[in-house]
């Protein structure tokens, strides 16, 4: 709250005359800044003063509750709605938090563009660069582009499909034109950014939103990216078969009787028929059929049957085909793409997609045929029952991607459940179709609807997918589209049928306190929906198992740093884990499971969820886990946790583990290969070391006996008496006949030196050259170091101006002349501007102005 | 965490500021004077930080210097010789929302006004002090200084100023409770411009001196630092200034110097053979005397006066 009232205040007042210093904006506005948790007082501990009988009753109640005791439950407080877990209390309330969507997805020409999909603050910061490269250009549009990037993302909150990038971008432009108002100069400035921002989007482009149908945009996207190079070359294909078969039965039309009359010869001649009779031509003709052999009925037939075919080729048909249960979100959603509903989605994609490939295997086999029968070597006996029998077994990698994608759009509780035959079908025919599937990641897929969901171990249906051997599996998040689509394209090119297990949180019906994204977000970092991915090898290449995107993939649960003011004031600083638990406190449908711990009420049978998780408990009776929680004013609780809820947490944490293993984490096979590999290292290492003593001791005794031996001689040649000088020279050194010779090696040695200098002189002349060609035929300002004190500008408006930054910069060297360009720089107390060469090699005294620029450049 | 990255906050301000938004009436400083690009880095400081300018003050005294207010766009205050000070820290005792500017100079601050100077400096309120030192009185047209080096003539002192010149750091550094105090040239743009960002962004009484060119009367003094950087040490620190690239080239002469280590900046600016540039002292902990004048802001009349009744009750015979 403002201290005093803006609307009473009065200003301080300037009390010069010369010029009123009120500001321009407005006063009286409101001013308001974004609320925000930076702002707000830190969370603070609930505490009251409690005597031991209130705590020792209250632990009991708790303890009660804890266990089961329904009555208990009524006596304790319940948590309020606006109860966060403590790690996520900083993202309450805010206006705007920037996730991975919305996603720039690039036209539908460039499917191949790496990343498939970029978030909007990325796209936008390296569209700005490709106009602004300098992190100073552009200034107002880099300032202003979260504004852009909020307005997006609130457009697009939710949105059931991608829209144009270009036209939602132009419309945010003028959105934040409108709301930060600013005077005309300054408008016209950014709006000139703003336009070449828009003109930097590639036509046909998307901007995605995180929406309820974002994990099948982003399948259909890895699908474009997978399949429309091959389409295209396939119709190009196609195209090319077409004429080579047209061109064979044209030689043989050419053959017959009648391509001899006047019609046909008229055809033949074409444009120069004119000038021929050829009517009086046909007639001079011997009337008989052309060439040695004739095309026999049998393979004319076949070319004729497999032209029709081609040419009956739809190159537009859909590149995916989605089938989804009757009466489920996907047939009667606002979305972009066609459904076909059936009783059974597993089954019917399959048959679908048999279909398709029946097709498909008329179409791949006419394409076959046409190039055996252009190559002149297509042999009855060996192809007719091979194309007989052609199906999508025999179809190659390049034909199998060119099957439109057969995709079942499904429940968790759907395929856990009534579905579970037909998907198990599916995914043991190594069809490649696709099956999406929505998880609920605080739910049990395998739990009737009326059940209790933490009542029994969960089905994982990840380990449901691995158990069809030749499945790929992949769990993943649509709120992590990189994972995802990592995830969608390792499947799609391996050709085998998937499993998509997918989180999206878009659940029917329940409030959640957080947005869609983030609540996924939570279910990940709970390990309630942890991502793991498995791509079937081939027959020679083992299966790739992934544990990539986890956070802290080696612990149970994600720890973060978590501080709180105490009763006292005083900062704390504690780890906090992520659990199971912490993410159903933001279910509404789970409250139940929770209860407040009074303010106050300290105990030693109070234990942190993740620690009563971790390790066997001594007084199991006693133990009471809880969690921690904040509400909406800042004030930060203690929650005790259901038993049936934290049996819950136990079995996912035993889930975490057993992926942990497939993944080679914790695991007994993999820890034993790593203690032997290190054993290993170690005994190379000391074998290495020994090694290397021996080797450095006997050096050691040689070179001593080296030294030894060279004082013998030396004494020696002392004793026999000869020059002394040299002695002194070279003593100890051994150097003596080197040194005599050094100066007439000299002069080779400076002649090779010499040589290099004058070669390098050689090879740097021109560049040096170069450089001064550039350095100083442009004037130029070196605009960061201007003062901004406008005495350039008094010498030439035009051809010395300001930049966003008040800094000078020269527009258009052709606006003034040279003097004024060595005027300024003369002036100027910066000593920034570089006159450069003239521009106008006529114009007058430029002998002096040269010499008077000198200094400048 | 959960998938954010370090710069997941996407709130805005509701409205935007430019530079114009901070720029006042044409500035009427003579040509080639330094205090623009002065009045420039303060514009780009408030636009960077989006001060709102109805929340800014700029406070001044008498001389060059204090004409800055004329050139904000925000809340002014040009007040009367050597008084900048007290004002400021009347405002910010009384009004201690508002983002304080102080522009003053060598005369203004280290001569009529050192007594507030140095009682301010131990206040330690939270404001931005820029002190603009180009060692003459430039408004009344050349006359000594606390800063005019000796011998240099003046229109008071034509045969050359009589004393050396006061070293208004090695003062400023003897003051108890300083907290910021940094010292940096008017032609260094870029340098200028993180020095004054740096003292804005500490809480506390930011205190900077700016040696300044006066082309007009004392062309010299400063000519000849431009002329030779040889004169100038910058000092280098990871909690110092932020020296951007390219600018250190510019220096001949670097040192390291922690700016916590107030023995070494006396030191420093102790020796006058170089002038050290940069950050000389922080102490983010010194006590903020407006942090006391605040208390009891919120209460109401009636609960002013209900605590005085109370007080004086118990003298009630
Ligand atoms: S004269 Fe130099 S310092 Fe002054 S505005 Fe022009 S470029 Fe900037
Ligand atoms: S007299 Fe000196 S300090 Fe004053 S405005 Fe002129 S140049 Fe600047």
């Amino acid at each position: 709250m403002p201290l005093i009232d803006e609307s009473q205040a009065d200003p301080v007042k300037l009390i010069d005359e010369e010029v009123s210093l009120m500001p321009n904006n407005d006063v009286e506005g409101t001013v308001t800044v974004v609320p925000d948790r930076r702002d707000r007082a830190a969370v603070t501990l609930s505490t009251a003063p409690m005597d031991a009988s209130e705590i020792e009753s209250a632990v009991t109640r708790l303890r009660r509750y804890h266990l089961g005791d329904p009555d208990a439950g009524k006596q304790c407080t319940q948590v309020s709605d606006d109860l966060l877990p403590a790690l996520l209390d900083p993202y309450r309330g805010r206006s705007g938090i920037r996730y991975e969507y919305p996603l720039y997805l690039p036209g539908p020409e460039n499917p191949g563009e790496s990343p498939l999909a970029r978030p909007l603050a990325s796209f936008l910061a390296d569209a700005v660069a490709t106009f602004a490269p300098a992190p100073e250009g552009a200034r107002m549009l880099r300032d202003n582009l979260p504004r852009l990037e909020r307005y997006i993302d609130r457009k697009l909150k939710n949105a059931s499909n991608p829209v144009d990038a270009k036209s939602l971008l132009a419309e945010a432009c003028m959105a934040v034109q409108d709301e930060i108002d600013l005077d005309d100069s300054n408008r016209i400035r950014l709006q000139q950014d703003l336009d070449r921002l828009i003109e930097a989007v590639e036509s046909g482009s998307q901007f995605l939103g995180y929406g309820p149908y974002v994990a099948i945009h982003l399948l259909k996207l890895a699908v474009h990216s997978h399949s429309y190079i091959q389409r295209t070359q396939f119709v190009a294909e196609i195209d090319e078969r077409i004429r080579g078969l047209s061109e064979l039965l044209a030689v043989e039309r050419g053959k017959s009787v009648s391509s001899l009359a006047p019609d046909a010869l008229q055809q033949k001649v074409g444009a120069a028929s004119r000038y021929i009779d050829t009517r009086a031509f046909s007639g001079v003709m011997e009337h008989r059929a052309q060439g040695s052999v004739n095309m026999s009925a049998e393979r004319k037939g076949r070319i004729e049957k497999v032209l029709e075919i081609l040419e009956s080729y739809d190159a537009d048909s859909e590149e995916m085909q989605f089938v989804a249960a009757k009466g489920s979100p996907w047939l009667s959603g606002d979305h972009c793409f066609q459904v076909t509903s059936s009783d059974d989605p597993c089954a019917s994609a399959k048959t679908l997609y048999e279909e398709q490939a029946d097709t498909y295997a008329r179409i791949f086999s006419a394409c076959r045929i046409a190039q055996l029968e252009i190559d002149g070597i297509y042999e009855s006996a060996v192809h007719d029952s091979w194309f007989e029998n052609f199906d999508w077994e025999a179809f190659s990698a390049h034909e199998l991607l060119l099957i439109p994608t057969v995709v079942a759009l499904v429940t968790a509780e759907h395929i856990a459940g009534d579905g579970m035959l037909s998907l198990s079908r599916l995914l043991n025919s190594r069809k490649p179709v696709q099956v999406l599937a929505w998880v609920e990641a605080h739910g049990n897929p395998g739990a009737g609807k009326e059940e209790d969901q933490l009542q029994s171990i969960r089905t994982e249906l990840t380990y449901f997918g691995l158990g069809q051997r030749q499945a790929n599996v992949v769990q993943s998040s649509a709120a992590r589209h990189e994972h995802l689509l990592n995830g969608l394209q390792a499947a799609l090119s391996n050709s085998r049928s998937s499993l998509y297990l997918i989180s999206t949180e878009f659940t029917d019906g329940e409030q959640s306190p957080l947005d869609p994204w983030m609540m996924s977000s939570a279910a990940m970092e709970s390990r309630a929906h942890p991502f793991f991915q498995v791509n079937r090898g081939s027959d020679a290449e083992a299966d790739a198992v992934s544990f990539d995107g986890n956070t802290q993939p080696e612990s149970d649960w994600s720890v973060h740093m978590f501080s709180y003011q105490d009763g006292q004031g005083e900062k704390v600083e504690i780890e906090l884990a992520f659990t199971f638990a912490d993410y159903c406190l933001l279910k509404p449908s789970l409250k139940e499971h929770f209860r407040l711990v009074p303010p106050g009420c300290e105990s030693e049978d109070l234990i942190g969820a993740a620690a009563y998780l971790d390790s066997s408990i001594e007084k199991p009776e006693r133990a009471i886990p809880f969690i921690w929680g904040v509400d909406a004013s800042g004030l930060l609780f203690k929650v005790v946790v259901s038993r049936a809820l934290m049996l819950a947490c136990r079995d996912r944490q035993n889930y975490w583990r057993s992926l942990q293993a497939q993944c080679g984490i914790r695991n007994r096979y993999v820890e034993q290969a790593r203690q032997e590999v290190r054993a290993e290292e170690r005994a190379s290492a000391a074998e290495e070391r020994e090694k290397l003593i021996g080797e450095y001791e006997s050096e050691l005794e040689r070179v001593r006996e080296e030294a030894n031996r060279d004082v013998m001689g030396h004494l020696a040649d002392v004793l026999v008496g000869l020059d002394a000088a040299t002695l002194i020279a070279g003593a100890g050194t051994g150097a003596t006949a080197d040194r005599a010779e050094a100066p007439a090696a000299e002069v080779p040695d400076q002649a090779a030196d010499t040589a290099v200098e004058v070669a390098a002189a050689e090879v740097a002349e021109p560049e040096a050259a170069e450089e001064d060609d550039i350095s100083f035929d442009e004037p130029w300002i070196d605009s960061i170091l201007c003062t901004t004190c406008d005495d350039c500008m008094t010498i030439n408006k035009l051809l010395f101006v300001y930049n966003e930054d008040k800094q000078a910069y020269i527009t258009d060297p052709k606006l003034g002349t040279y003097e004024e360009m060595v005027k300024a720089a003369e002036i100027c107390p910066a000593r920034c501007i570089h006159p450069g060469n003239p521009l106008d090699p006529g114009e007058t005294g430029l002998d002096e102005l040269l010499q008077r620029a000198e200094p400048y450049n | 965490m959960f998938g954010l990255k370090e710069d997941w906050s996407l709130d805005v301000n509701e409205r935007y500021f430019t530079l114009d938004d901070y720029c006042g009436a044409e500035p009427r400083w003579c040509s080639g004077c330094g205090d623009p690009g002065i009045l420039t880095a303060v514009h780009k400081v408030c636009r960077d930080a989006q001060l709102l300018p109805e929340k800014t003050v700029a406070v001044s005294g008498i001389g060059c210097s204090s004409r800055l207010p004329h050139y904000m766009s925000t809340y002014g205050f040009h007040g009367l010789h050597g008084r900048a000070l007290p004002v400021a820290c009347g405002i910010k005792s009384r009004r201690p929302d508002l983002d304080i500017w102080v522009a003053t100079g060598d005369g203004d601050c280290f001569s009529i006004g050192a007594a507030h100077w140095v009682h301010a400096l131990r206040y330690n309120m939270d404001m931005t002090v820029l002190v603009f030192d180009n060692g003459i009185y430039g408004l009344t047209k050349k006359q000594t200084s606390p800063t005019t080096p000796q011998d240099f003539p003046t229109n008071t002192h034509p045969s050359g100023a009589l004393l050396p010149p006061l070293n208004p750091l090695t003062v400023t550094l003897g003051v108890t409770n300083i907290s910021f105090v940094a010292q940096i040239v008017d032609w260094n743009a870029p340098l200028l411009y993180e020095t004054i960002k740096a003292a804005h962004a500490h809480r506390g009484m930011s205190f900077v001196r700016i040696v300044q060119r006066c082309p007009i009367y004392v062309e010299s003094i400063s000519k000849d630092i431009q002329d030779d950087p040889g004169k100038l040490l910058l000092l280098n620190h990871p909690d110092g200034i932020h020296v951007p690239e390219g600018v250190e080239r510019l220096f001949e002469n670097h040192q390291e110097h922690d700016p916590s280590d107030l023995s070494r900046a006396r030191e420093l600016v102790q020796d006058t053979s170089r002038i050290p540039i940069g950050l000389l002292y922080r102490n983010p902990d010194a006590q903020r005397y407006d942090e006391m004048t605040r208390i009891g802001m919120e209460m109401t009349e009636q609960e002013k006066l209900d605590g005085l009744n109370e007080a004086l009750d118990k003298f009630a015979i």
